[in-house]
């Protein structure tokens, strides 16, 4: 049932990730002016042109450049880098692993921090400490996650060493001593958001019906808190998470280059700044990918938690 | 007739209730940076883009309250020129979505059928990329500059606008005075201007509290990885990036526009929160 | 302890409850119930009866002490077994529950969590105080649903709240309830959301329940035929007071309040004075609007000008009846001369 589920659920994704690519692929031509100039820089010369445009298809229409386009991806053939002597598949898979920990690492911490806080604002609703937890985190919104990332180097780099201020770190503990900085960074940032939406969805929780049934029949207020609060006040917040993946993604782009993390979003940056153009593509192509699928596994998770979801 | 009274009334007993907290606190906040913003000139005597080399990177002192850059800019005049620049690029930002997000969003809700399909496929396919690698993505593609921030910013964040006034045309649509209006043959046009988005609107207008927030974030953010307004002008993300090669000496030049940066998302922030709170009470 | 100071005195005693509810648009503190008193004793089942938002229910939650945020016992003493629960540690209360006391809600859908299977629903509570193990609370669960009239329990306890009707849904909210065996259940208006048959079914299985186990109950409604079928004894509410109190078969045939009189008129099925059916005018005041005086004096056809202001307490009427009412002699009057014509 649940296989049923999760393939109906790829099914309707398909037409979204057709239109992804759709939009990647005419990205290049929002270009104003020649594409190939622009990548190649003004001195260009009438062959590196015209290989230029031969390689992307450039020359001919634009249905057949998009069909060639869709036959290269669906074999895994995402271009050869401008200014890497190497393919866009391969650069990419290298740096795959340092993105994905930074991810996981990332939403593992909020959590980490999110759920305690929240439990503790929502039990005191209203009080004191609600509100200066609410304080905290509505602050928390207006912080760009490069100024917290910043802010961290300055005080546990700089001021008190801990911590690595860059860098991806040898071995193992290695990269868990130079990741934590970075996926604490992501955690702040992403915190406040899933911290607001868990203690709204368990204070409701929290006054709802079952709840003062649970008390009334004798359930204990630990239990309650546990079975009765937080299991439901859970699925928000599993969607919350999945629909704020797309920050969590855009997040790493900008701690990878704070913290000068060899990963996806580092070298999207430095690939925007070498103008080349195939890298950049299948970096976006990537991440969208990835949201999409961490979409889906939102609405499984969902299924999941809620039995009143129909698989 | 009855609408109009109970409107009426409804609009009086709003007058009456007092502001919530959240409210008064963003409004004074974002109100003395936006007056600090304006009024730049006059809480300063410095000019943001002027060097001087031979005064850099001093400390603060009574002619440089906040000190002094790496090419001796005044840090003072460079955040409220600052302030006046990405709080302008910000509030223009929001707006081009708001329209847009909104005008498609109650077409959208209240029309359905395949416009409603159309528009909401392609929101699905905008949020499918993470909103910072699209916006850079498409800086990249348009070229540095304010025009290019605009148009990344409006093809990304309509989408919020439309999905959250759809949501609410769904449910107003299906409300008696809107039915009244469609027997008494009204065009669909000004159904949906006039009965309509006057009902749905309020939603749409907090979130843009909280969507300016995002975009100011987004406008520092890519100023901070250089794709952002063009330098000289004074940009609070420009600042930062600049300060960041000093880190080790002086860190203050990157955490000075960042608490400007936090100051300006808080009051934002608590605005968005008290209107919720307000509009949300009835 | 302090448990065993009236072991022949009522289960239940509360004395002069006030709650005060605090509104949530213009955060004014208004009363919401003024100076309650009433007993309910070991094995007797005792009706709170009113119109919505005349304080039966927030008594109930009150007697808990599981009330929503914003209302607030000022003032009074809740005796269980001689413990005042106001005063007692939370502790203390926190055992009591389940045990001692327990409540039934009126909407048998939102009151049970829609994402816990109900068989464990029914448990969770009985098997955190007696430490069961998985298997022990499982054949726990199975016999309380059999006791109940759960058909097919076996299946029906591995499903969700929303799996079930209304009538299964409320029967499994009862065996929830009942689970730690308590002395006392307080029931919220239980039949309301329910169908007219179903509420048949589930009034049949409280007086089965009430006569097996010996339970006390003290029941909130507004409909007067569920009170004659099911309790002894009747409190009748207005606006956060009692205004009439007495044995049920008294209080409905003599109504020694107008509120009460005009309550019974507009039911049927009860086997009152009168034989047609009429409302009682005007609606009932809500919350924070409550006239001065007797706070049913604008609805009331024996209103006098001293029935506008001054306190309006119960009086004894006879042994264990009484009335708020001053005018009760031309209240009995008017009955006669039309119960003779």
């Amino acid at each position: 049932m649940l296989l049923r589920y999760v393939t109906r659920r790829l099914l309707l994704m398909v037409p979204v990730a057709l239109g992804v690519t759709l939009l990647v692929f005419l990205s290049i031509h929002m270009v104003p002016g020649s594409p190939a100039y622009t990548f190649l820089g003004p001195h260009a010369t009438k062959n590196s042109v015209a290989a230029f445009n031969g390689e992307w298809g450039l020359d001919r229409p634009l249905p057949v450049q998009y069909w060639l386009f869709l036959d290269r991806l669906v074999h895994g053939n995402l271009g050869e880098s401008l200014f890497y002597q190497s393919s866009v598949t391969s650069l990419i898979s290298s740096r795959i692993p340092v993105t994905l920990s930074l991810l996981i690492g990332g939403a593992v911490l909020s959590v980490i921090i999110a759920v305690p806080l929240a439990a503790w604002a929502a039990v005191k609703s209203g009080k004191l400490t609600d509100q200066l937890i609410r304080f905290f985190s509505t602050a928390g919104l207006g912080m760009p996650s490069f100024w917290i990332g910043t802010t961290l180097i300055i005080l546990f780099g700089l001021t008190f060493p801990l911590f690595p201020v860059g860098g991806y770190g040898n071995g193992f503990w290695g990269h868990v001593d130079s990741m934590f900085l970075p996926c604490l960074t992501i955690a702040i940032s992403i915190a406040p958001m899933l911290l607001r939406s868990l203690r709204t969805s368990l204070i409701d929780a929290l006054g709802s019906d079952y709840v003062a049934f649970a008390r009334a029949k004798g359930t204990s207020a630990r239990t309650v808190l546990m079975r009765y609060g937080f299991r439901n006040a859970a699925i928000s917040a599993v969607s919350v998470l999945g629909i704020n993946i797309g920050f969590l993604v855009g997040g790493t782009v900008i701690i990878e280059t704070v913290f000068a993390l060899p990963g996806l979003g580092q070298l999207m940056i430095a690939s925007i700044l070498d103008r080349d153009f195939p890298i950049v593509q299948g970096i976006t192509l990537i991440f969208s990918v990835v949201v999409i699928l961490v979409y889906l596994l939102t609405d499984v998770a969902y299924a999941l938690l809620d039995p009143r979801v129909r698989l | 007739m009855t609408v109009t009274t109970d409107t009426l009334v409804r609009a009086r007993r709003r007058k009456f209730r007092r502001p919530p907290v959240t409210l008064i606190a963003g409004g004074t906040i974002v109100g003395i940076i936006v007056l600090l913003a304006i009024f730049a000139p006059l809480v300063t005597s410095y000019n943001p883009t002027t060097i001087n080399l031979l005064a850099n990177l001093q400390g603060p002192s009574a002619a440089h309250w906040l000190g002094t850059d790496q090419l001796g800019r005044d840090i003072w005049t460079r955040l409220v020129y600052g302030a006046r620049t990405d709080l302008s690029v910000a509030f223009i930002a929001v707006l081009a979505p708001f329209v847009i997000g909104t005008i498609l969003g109650a077409f959208a809700g209240y029309l359905g059928g395949w416009l409603d399909a159309l528009i909401m496929r392609i929101a699905d396919v905008v949020v499918a990329f993470p909103f910072y690698v699209l916006v850079i993505l498409l800086v990249f593609l348009l070229g540095p500059g304010t025009s290019s921030i605009y148009i990344a910013i409006t093809i990304v964040s309509w989408i919020s606008y439309a999905r959250i006034v759809r949501g609410s045309t769904l449910v107003a649509k299906n409300q008696e005075f809107i039915l009244a209006a469609q027997l008494q043959g009204f065009s669909t046009l000004r159904i949906i201007m006039r009965h309509i988005l006057p009902n749905v609107i309020s939603q749409a207008i907090v979130f843009a509290m909280s969507d300016i927030v995002n975009d100011i974030l987004a406008i520092v953010t890519l100023g901070f990885l250089g794709l952002g307004i063009p330098p000289p002008a004074p940009d609070w993300g420009e600042m930062m990036a600049s300060g960041q090669q000093f880190l080790t000496t002086h860190w203050e030049l990157t955490t000075i526009p960042g608490f400007a940066v936090v100051l300006t998302g808080l009051g934002l922030s608590l605005l968005g929160d008290g209107l919720n709170e307000l509009l949300g009470r009835n | 302890m302090t448990t065993t100071t009236s072991s022949t005195g009522p289960l239940l005693q509360v004395e002069d409850l006030c709650i005060d509810v605090t509104l949530v648009g213009s955060k004014k503190t208004v009363p919401a119930v003024r100076n309650v008193s009433f007993q309910v004793g070991a094995g007797e089942v005792v009706g709170l009866v009113g119109e919505s938002g005349s304080g039966k229910s927030l008594t109930l939650r009150t007697i808990l002490g599981i009330l929503p945020s914003g209302v607030r016992a000022t003032s009074g003493r809740i005796l269980f077994e001689g413990v005042d629960l106001l005063q007692a540690s939370k502790r203390t209360v926190n055992r009591l529950r389940g045990t001692g006391i327990t409540m039934i809600f009126q909407e048998p859908m939102t009151s049970l969590n829609p994402i816990a299977k109900v068989g464990e629903q029914i448990v969770d509570a009985a098997r955190a105080k007696h430490s069961w193990s998985k298997n022990e609370a499982a054949e726990h669960a199975l016999s309380l649903a059999r006791h109940m009239g759960i058909p097919d329990p076996e299946n029906t306890l591995s499903l969700y709240p929303h799996e079930l009707s209304g009538g299964l849904r409320q029967r499994v909210m009862i065996a929830a309830a009942l689970a730690c065996q308590p002395k006392l259940i307080l029931c919220d208006e239980p039949t309301t959301a329910l169908d007219v048959t179903i509420q048949a079914q589930i009034i049949r299985l409280l007086v089965q329940l009430k006569n097996e186990l010996g339970m006390s109950m003290l029941y909130v409604t507004h409909d007067l035929a569920v009170v004659a079928q099911l309790c002894q004894r009747v409190e009748v509410m207005y606006a956060g007071s009692i205004v009439e109190s007495g044995s049920v078969s008294d209080v409905f045939q003599h109504p020694d309040h107008p509120y009460t009189q005009g309550l019974a008129r507009a039911t049927p099925d009860v086997d009152a004075v009168v034989d047609h059916l009429t409302g009682i005018r005007g609606n009932a005041p809500t919350l924070g609007n409550w006239p001065a005086g007797c706070a049913f004096h604008p609805r009331c056809d024996y209103a006098s000008d001293e029935c506008q202001s001054g306190n309006f307490a119960l009086r004894e009427t006879q042994p264990g009846r009484a009335s708020a009412c001053i005018h009760i002699d031309q209240l009995h009057n008017d009955v006669a001369t039309q119960g003779r014509s």
